[in-house]
């Protein structure tokens, strides 16, 4: 438990320190009187810096576990993230029809088993959802077909 | 007499029928967006907002409005059956609401979520009415100094009352919010701050990205990873709570109103606070048998007052001050200004038939979600029975046009799949990411204010403790943090 304190402690501590360094070497500081754009980001940093520490030393907290990630954990993460991206990247070539069945295709193999069979009729069901949904009633300007 | 005019006024506005079937379609789409996990009223109001640009714009606040504070509704449901908050708004509401519903009380639990609802957004709607002419009076009096005060108090209040347990964890998060806030050009130089080369982050990382990454993708990832395919939803058997649980919760459900209403109108806070505080507060008023955390009727009454009261209280400063009271609120402010109605203290007089009319609409929203989430709520539970497994691939369809509709930018897809990954290791740190968003909301604004207050007084920092209403304001958040040293140091 007290790991979990110092992983977090040391990560803020870090990321407050690049942020002051960034923010004082790339933006103009200014004064008090004229404060300038680096002026709020490094106290931001500074403060960050601070919060790095106290939670360094912090006392664990007996309420909550640590998370362990397990093989389940990253094959649903890495699952939904890739198939946000491809969705994302085919779009513009493939269009919205396909890009959407693709997506709920590939983002159903990050749940449980099931047989493909079934997959494939929810593909189709959402994707005509959104369709109706997103590009008739909702106007959104993806092209349905290329 | 004035007041009677203005609600007849508002009464009229809000009665045509047109505004009353929007008033309707919001309510059951924010209650259909609270009862399922995963979309939250940000993504249902970013997805909205391309539609409302067309509309009448009282129309459109009042079909906004109605599917923000009708999501407050919703979420108790999936707290209480599922042990998962619909909403931030409803996350205390599953410590006590899940415990009744395994012991098989689901039923009461979800009429005494609604009563308890409606009570606390009638209220709210009362204390704005009630307040409005004083509060317009102390918002002509807000100049730059008094609008940092106000929101420094609100991420104080934030950092100390909320869900993380240790106040550095939550400044550790609003830092972080902050941040991410800050990327972009600096308005007042024109320089590019944390751009890293890329031209699409030069109008900055929107809030609604933040909120749907951090929110919506880690908690479809919890909720594929934790389903269990054995777990079933029990239909409740008894609805309507009997006398004696009358008597119990009623008080509370007053209380937790009361509380909504103090915490409702601080900017930053917003619903999530206001629950979580009035559940603190009554645990801490009588815990005798040590039933909280166990059942607790109590615990379902008060925090789900207290939510609703802080959505409607919230409002004022969103209208009065430009000042999102909540994660929501930016949205609503967006309308505002695409139709060309400028927030302010002056709003009331320019256009009173939008202010009174929004009021007016509030009371006839409260009871059509009293009906929807009452004698209708098995059509609620009905939908909740769809396993996961067909919900969560619709939800992600959801974030992802969402998310593109932000500024119909492939971009943003993109970005928002890296919030997501971002929030979800936060969580792995054991970090509750709510107040990251405050951060984003609030970061940007904070800073043009105290760089607008030092320039004024060529760098004097005492313009914030001359003013009164600024005095007053830090001295309210210099209260906030002796009772947190207080009793931190105690325990």
């Amino acid at each position: 438990m007290q790991k979990i304190n110092q992983v977090a402690g040391t990560l803020l501590l870090l990321l407050g320190v690049l942020v002051c360094i960034y923010s004082l070497v790339n933006f103009r500081f200014g004064n008090l009187s004229s404060p300038g754009p680096g002026f709020f980001p490094t106290i931001v940093g500074i403060i960050l810096l601070i919060a790095g520490i106290a939670i360094y030393y912090s006392s664990p907290d007996q309420s909550s576990k640590i998370k362990i990630v397990s093989h389940k954990d990253i094959k649903a993460i890495s699952i939904i993230m890739i198939s946000i991206c491809f969705f994302a990247a085919s779009i513009t070539y493939l269009g919205l029809i396909v890009s959407c069945f693709l997506l709920v295709l590939l983002s159903s193999f990050a749940g449980p088993k099931q047989p493909l069979k079934k997959r494939l009729i929810l593909s189709i069901i959402l994707t005509t959802g959104t369709v109706i949904i997103f590009w008739f009633l909702l106007n959104i300007n993806f092209k349905l077909w290329n | 007499m004035e007041l009677i005019d203005s609600l007849a006024l508002g009464f009229s506005v809000a009665l045509t029928w047109q505004n009353i079937i929007w008033c309707l379609a919001g309510a059951i789409i924010g209650t259909l967006i609270g009862v399922i996990p995963g979309i939250g009223p940000i993504t249902a109001l970013s997805l909205l907002l391309p539609v409302s640009y067309s509309m009448d714009p009282i129309s459109s606040i009042i079909f906004l409005a109605a599917v923000y504070y009708g999501s407050q509704y919703g979420g108790s449901t999936a707290s209480i059956l599922l042990n998962m908050p619909g909403t931030p708004g409803n996350a205390v509401t599953c410590i006590d609401g899940y415990q009744m519903c395994k012991q098989g009380k689901s039923g009461v639990a979800l009429s005494v979520s609604a009563i308890s609802s409606a009570i606390g957004g009638f209220f709210g709607i009362l204390l704005i009415v009630l307040l409005s002419p004083y509060m317009i009076k102390i918002a002509f009096e807000f100049g730059p100094a008094e609008y940092f005060s106000l929101m420094f108090m609100g991420l104080v209040a934030v950092c100390c009352l909320s869900i993380n347990k240790d106040a550095w964890r939550n400044i550790a998060m609003v830092m972080i919010g902050i941040l991410l806030g800050i990327i972009g050009i600096d308005l007042n130089t024109g320089t590019p701050r944390f751009m890293f080369g890329s031209l699409e982050l030069a109008e900055g990382v929107n809030m609604i990205l933040v909120a749907m990454g951090l929110f919506g993708l880690p908690e479809i990832i919890e909720r594929i990873v934790n389903w269990d395919p054995k777990f079933k939803i029990i239909s409740p058997r008894r609805i309507y709570p009997n006398k004696k649980e009358f008597k119990e919760f009623l008080p509370s459900t007053l209380r937790g109103s009361a509380v909504g209403g103090i915490f409702g109108p601080l900017p930053g806070t917003g619903p999530a606070v206001a629950g979580f505080m009035s559940y603190l507060f009554e645990k801490f008023i009588g815990n005798k048998n040590k039933k909280f955390g166990k059942g607790e009727i109590r615990g379902v009454a008060a925090p789900e007052a207290a939510n609703n009261s802080g959505a409607q209280t919230e409002f004022i400063p969103t209208m009065l001050l430009g000042l999102p009271g909540d994660t929501a609120m930016p949205l609503i402010l967006t309308v505002l200004i695409m139709h060309g109605i400028t927030p302010g203290p002056t709003l009331i007089t320019s256009h009173p038939s939008l202010y009174w009319g929004l009021l007016a609409s509030f009371v006839i929203g409260n009871i059509i979600l009293l009906i929807l989430n009452l004698p209708l709520i098995k059509i609620w539970i009905k939908l909740l029975k769809i396993p996961y497994v067909y919900l969560y691939p619709a939800i992600l369809i959801c974030i992802i046009m969402g998310a593109y509709s932000v500024n119909n930018n492939i971009f943003d897809i993109f970005l928002v799949a890296l919030i997501g990954l971002f929030g979800y290791m936060l969580r792995l740190l054991n970090f509750e990411t709510t107040p990251v968003l405050l951060g984003v909301i609030i970061g940007p604004l904070m800073e043009e204010y105290l760089r607008r207050s030092l320039q004024i007084t060529g760098g004097d920092f005492s313009i914030f403790v001359n003013r009164p209403i600024s005095l007053f304001f830090i001295i309210l958040s210099s209260l906030i943090l002796t009772l947190y040293i207080i009793k931190k140091t105690r325990t």
